[in-house]
């Protein structure tokens, strides 16, 4: 399942812990890099390799928003949907993107190319609405600048 | 101990140094709610309903009780409007999601969450039904249930899971309101212990076999004590018009049988009470007669078996007649057993079965009684040396003590087996040894001189052996916990570990036992009396017996280092063992003797509730061969079991649920075990049964039919029981407490 780079990787990303277990988010990392989401056997991987069990790392996949455990799309598009953003109309542009791409919150369109999520929190609230793709962060944003950049994507 | 006082609403309190203030408030009378908090978990403080304000300007907002350790001079207001105000906006966050589905929850009336929404939250949410998230409810392993809508994430059973039972099959996944109680595989596997259905608070997580069977406020709760091992823990027996429906540590009340495993209940005490209602009950008195057992009264069943040994005593001698008895049978059983072996049949041959998995206790208790452990010395010790069987899969509950010591004492824990364990996820060091070389290292500890031969024998290295050693030497209390890999002089070598190991010097220990034969000598003297006391003296005893004290006894050891539990396979071995019930003590043939014997020494054998065939050691058809021989086979059993089915007689009689009695746990400590329900069938208590047999063959034990003459005559003849009493014994708390300082020491038996 990994590869030999990636094993380095791995061992090197290890050695910078007193404990092996607190490798798991830059490895899971690796492990999501590898096929684009966390898949079981990366689970099981992982969890043998770091000295944890399989329910603690499905655990901490769940918890963040930034791993996925199913197959999404190239491009992840997380809107910020607490306080800041929702006052700047992050609801709105989230719903034009979800109308523009044609899939739902959550989903993935047909193509495979993008993936619409609304996310908490990106801290980025003196410059709301904000938009996070992948790990580019795009801040306020509106609906053209959004139409924009989807099709600069596509 | 250290206290601390602390003002709470006004009211000047005293409490323990360190102790959360939830629990110091708990221990003043005033119940703070709470839904995470639970007493022998980490904090988690995640359901905010234990906020209290702290009057103490730098510590500005409310703060929650179950995190914050009660200090010096601490003031706190655990009732204000304030107060109010936030506990009724988290009851109604709790809510937010909750299908309010009381009428069909199983939880409904046991819920905390509906009692504490009765008590602290309003009749009216601002959530709307759209806004619910819905989650399926679906079955999560084959006993627990999950209905994750009504969850209110206070973790609970996810840390059960981890921190008692060290096993992590539970965890939460996602975040936030999307949160759900679930596992990698979705399909939890672990070891069915329960323990996160019982501390739910809500209905989230669900007994499978006590699913839609009855509401909690229509079951009759009767604190009983478990019978699957001999851990013996206490727990409240739910049953409904004559049926038992289900056995739990702790009902969602926070109520338990306050036994010596407080909330803790495994697979053993839960899930296997559908014995007892089981279609394999024996209901009936049966009679071969020819290739059939025929279905009989009581009357025809006892006076045939009366008429039958007493031929067989007239033709054969008393001494062809065995009595086998089980190590789960009550102590009242097995004194019965004992007097009708002793005095109706007149025979030698009395034991309990001890097959190759049972420790031979006469050999532990060779040379007196050394300390034996509670669950409390377990979880209080600085070390614990495990040798052979494993817990984990046989006494839970020990485990749970093991695991608790490890992780809340820094116990040190060390594991000397052949086979392995999960418990070694807990040990500091974990020595896997060859098969049958347990013993050795039992040497090797006694004797530093024979470390290099154990190293050899067990296929260990002499430094492992070495550090154990000088682990136990340094340790102020040790607890060693034991299985029935030791065997012969090993075991009668375990009573020599406190003066071999011991760190106090020998002249402190000398001069302590002069002290206390001075002081029973005095005693002796100030009774007038003009016999002389006889003082025995051994280099690991001493007993010094008299008529007017109390118990010919043993010394009464102050705190000694080490301590011992005897891994016994049975409910009730050691007080089998008490009771007289062994070959050992009788003089007579072991049980597996007995066997052996059979058709040639034997030729009546009465059989009470063991299952000699499946319990075979190698062939079962040599048991079956051996048993054919017999002119008379009585087996009174609950079960139809394969001895049954061969014997001649068979007699119905009751299980745990059904009578009550007393018996002993590996803890050595007296559990008063009570009825539940009626008897299934015609079934009968078994010291009833021998008893009336005992009558038929013109010997009266003069119990006139009542259980509590039973014990009074135990309490009579046996060392040690010497005035305890059912009433007692039923009323003390917590069970098993009263012989604390003075354990039964075994005995001779009555006569």
């Amino acid at each position: 399942m990994y590869t030999e780079s990636n094993e380095k990787k791995l061992d090197e990303i290890i050695s910078h812990y007193p404990v092996k277990r607190s490798a798991i988010l830059p490895a899971l990392y690796i492990a999501q890099d590898e096929h684009g989401h966390v898949t079981d056997d990366d689970i099981r991987y992982l969890a043998k390799r770091l000295d944890m069990r399989v329910n603690e790392v499905e655990e901490v996949v769940t918890f963040y928003s930034m791993y996925s455990r199913k197959p999404i799309g190239k491009y992840k598009l997380q809107v910020c949907r607490t306080l800041s953003c929702m006052l700047q109309g992050a609801e709105q542009i989230t719903e034009h993107i979800s109308h523009k791409l044609g899939c739902e919150i959550g989903g993935t369109t047909p193509d495979g190319k993008f993936t619409l999520q609304e996310v908490e929190c990106l801290g980025y609230c003196d410059l709301a609405p904000c938009l996070q793709v992948n790990f580019d962060y795009h801040e306020k944003i509106s609906t053209e600048s959004v139409d924009q950049l989807i099709d600069s994507l596509k | 101990m250290e206290t601390v006082k602390i003002t709470i609403n006004g009211q000047e309190l005293t409490a323990p140094k360190g102790e959360l203030l939830i629990e110091a408030c708990e221990m003043n009378g005033i119940y703070l709610p709470r839904f995470c908090h639970f007493r022998g978990l980490t904090p988690q403080a995640s359901c905010r309903m234990c906020v209290v304000r702290v009057d103490n300007p730098k510590i500005p907002k409310l703060q929650t009780a179950c995190t914050m350790p009660v200090s010096d001079g601490m003031v706190v207001t655990t009732d204000s409007q304030e107060i109010e105000e936030v506990r009724s906006a988290m009851i109604e966050f709790l809510l937010s999601n909750h299908p309010v589905d009381c009428p069909v929850c199983d939880r409904a009336g046991e819920c905390e969450l509906q009692d504490q929404t009765y008590g602290f939250g309003e009749d009216r949410t601002r959530s709307q039904y759209g806004d619910k998230e819905n989650f399926l409810e679906r079955q999560i392993s084959p006993f627990i249930y999950n209905d994750p809508q009504r969850c209110v994430v206070c973790k609970r059973c996810t840390r059960v899971c981890e921190e008692w039972m060290d096993e992590f099959a539970i965890t939460t996944i996602n975040r936030g309101s999307a949160t759900l109680i679930s596992s990698f595989t979705g399909w939890v596997e672990c070891s069915d212990c329960g323990n996160c259905v019982d501390v739910c608070p809500t209905g989230t997580l669900l007994h499978v076999p006590y699913k839609y069977v009855a509401r909690p406020w229509d079951l009759k709760q009767t604190p009983t004590v478990c019978n699957f091992c001999s851990d013996g823990c206490s727990m409240l027996a739910g049953s409904r018009s004559e049926n038992l429906i289900r056995t739990v540590a702790r009902d969602g009340r926070g109520r338990t049988a306050g036994g010596i495993n407080h909330d803790f209940l495994c697979a053993l005490g839960r899930y296997t009470i559908d014995s007892v209602h089981s279609k394999e009950r024996v209901e009936r008195p049966m009679i071969r007669r020819g290739e059939q057992l025929i279905p009989a009264t009581w009357d025809e069943a006892l006076s045939y078996v009366a008429k039958r040994l007493a031929e067989i005593k007239a033709q054969s001698g008393a001494n062809s007649i065995g009595v086998i008895s089980s190590g789960r049978l009550f102590n009242e059983d097995q004194h019965t057993l004992k007097r009708f072996a002793a005095e109706a049949l007149e025979t030698k041959n009395a034991d309990f079965h001890h097959d190759h998995d049972e420790i031979d206790l006469d050999s532990f208790f060779k040379y007196g009684v050394p300390t034996i452990a509670t669950q409390e010395h377990i979880q209080n010790a600085d070390t614990i040396l495990l040798i052979g069987s494993d817990p984990n899969e046989e006494n839970p509950l020990t485990a749970f003590s093991i695991r608790w010591a490890v992780r809340q004492k820094a116990a040190r824990f060390f594991i000397v087996n052949s086979m392995p364990s999960r418990l070694e996820r807990q040990a500091s060091l974990s020595l896997r040894v060859r098969e049958g070389s347990e013993s050795a290292v039992i040497h090797a500890l006694l004797d530093e001189s024979k470390i290099g031969d154990a190293a050899e024998a067990t296929g260990t290295s002499a430094e492992d052996l070495r550090a154990i050693r000088s682990a136990l030497v340094e340790s102020a209390k040790v607890v060693v916990v034991f299985g029935d890999e030791l065997q012969g002089a090993a075991l009668e070598s375990l009573s020599l570990f406190e003066s071999s190991i011991a760190t106090p010097s020998s002249e402190v220990a000398a001069a302590a036992r002069t002290a206390h034969i001075d002081a029973l000598q005095r005693q002796v003297k100030s009774s007038n009396s003009t016999q002389k006391p006889s003082i025995n003296e051994n280099p690991y005893t001493y007993i010094v017996e008299h008529p007017t004290l109390e118990v010919a006894t043993e010394p009464v050891k102050s705190e000694t280092k080490f301590s011992f539990v005897p891994l016994v396979r049975y409910s009730n071995s050691i007080g089998a063992w008490q009771m007289g019930m062994s070959s050992a003590i009788s003089g007579g043939m072991t049980a597996q003797a007995m066997l052996n014997a059979s058709g040639g020494g034997i030729k009546a054998l009465f059989v009470a509730g063991e299952d000699l065939i499946a319990k075979a050691e190698g062939d079962v058809t040599i048991v079956k061969s051996q048993l054919d021989k017999l002119e008379l086979l009585v087996v009174q059993d609950m079960f139809m079991n394969d001895t049954a089915k061969v014997a001649d007689v068979v007699l119905p009689v009751t299980s745990f649920a059904e009578s009550q009695g007393t018996q002993v746990n590996n803890g050595s400590q007296v559990q008063f075990v009570r009825r539940s329900i009626p008897p299934v069938g015609q079934a009968r208590p078994d010291w009833m049964v021998v008893n009336s047999i005992a009558k038929m063959m013109g010997v009266d034990f003069g119990y006139q039919g009542q259980l509590k003459n039973v014990f009074k005559d135990i309490s009579d003849h046996v060392a040690g029981y010497a005035g305890l009493s059912h009433n007692m014994l039923a009323n003390e708390e917590p069970p098993g407490s009263i012989l604390q300082g003075r354990r039964p020491t075994g005995s001779t038996g009555p006569n």
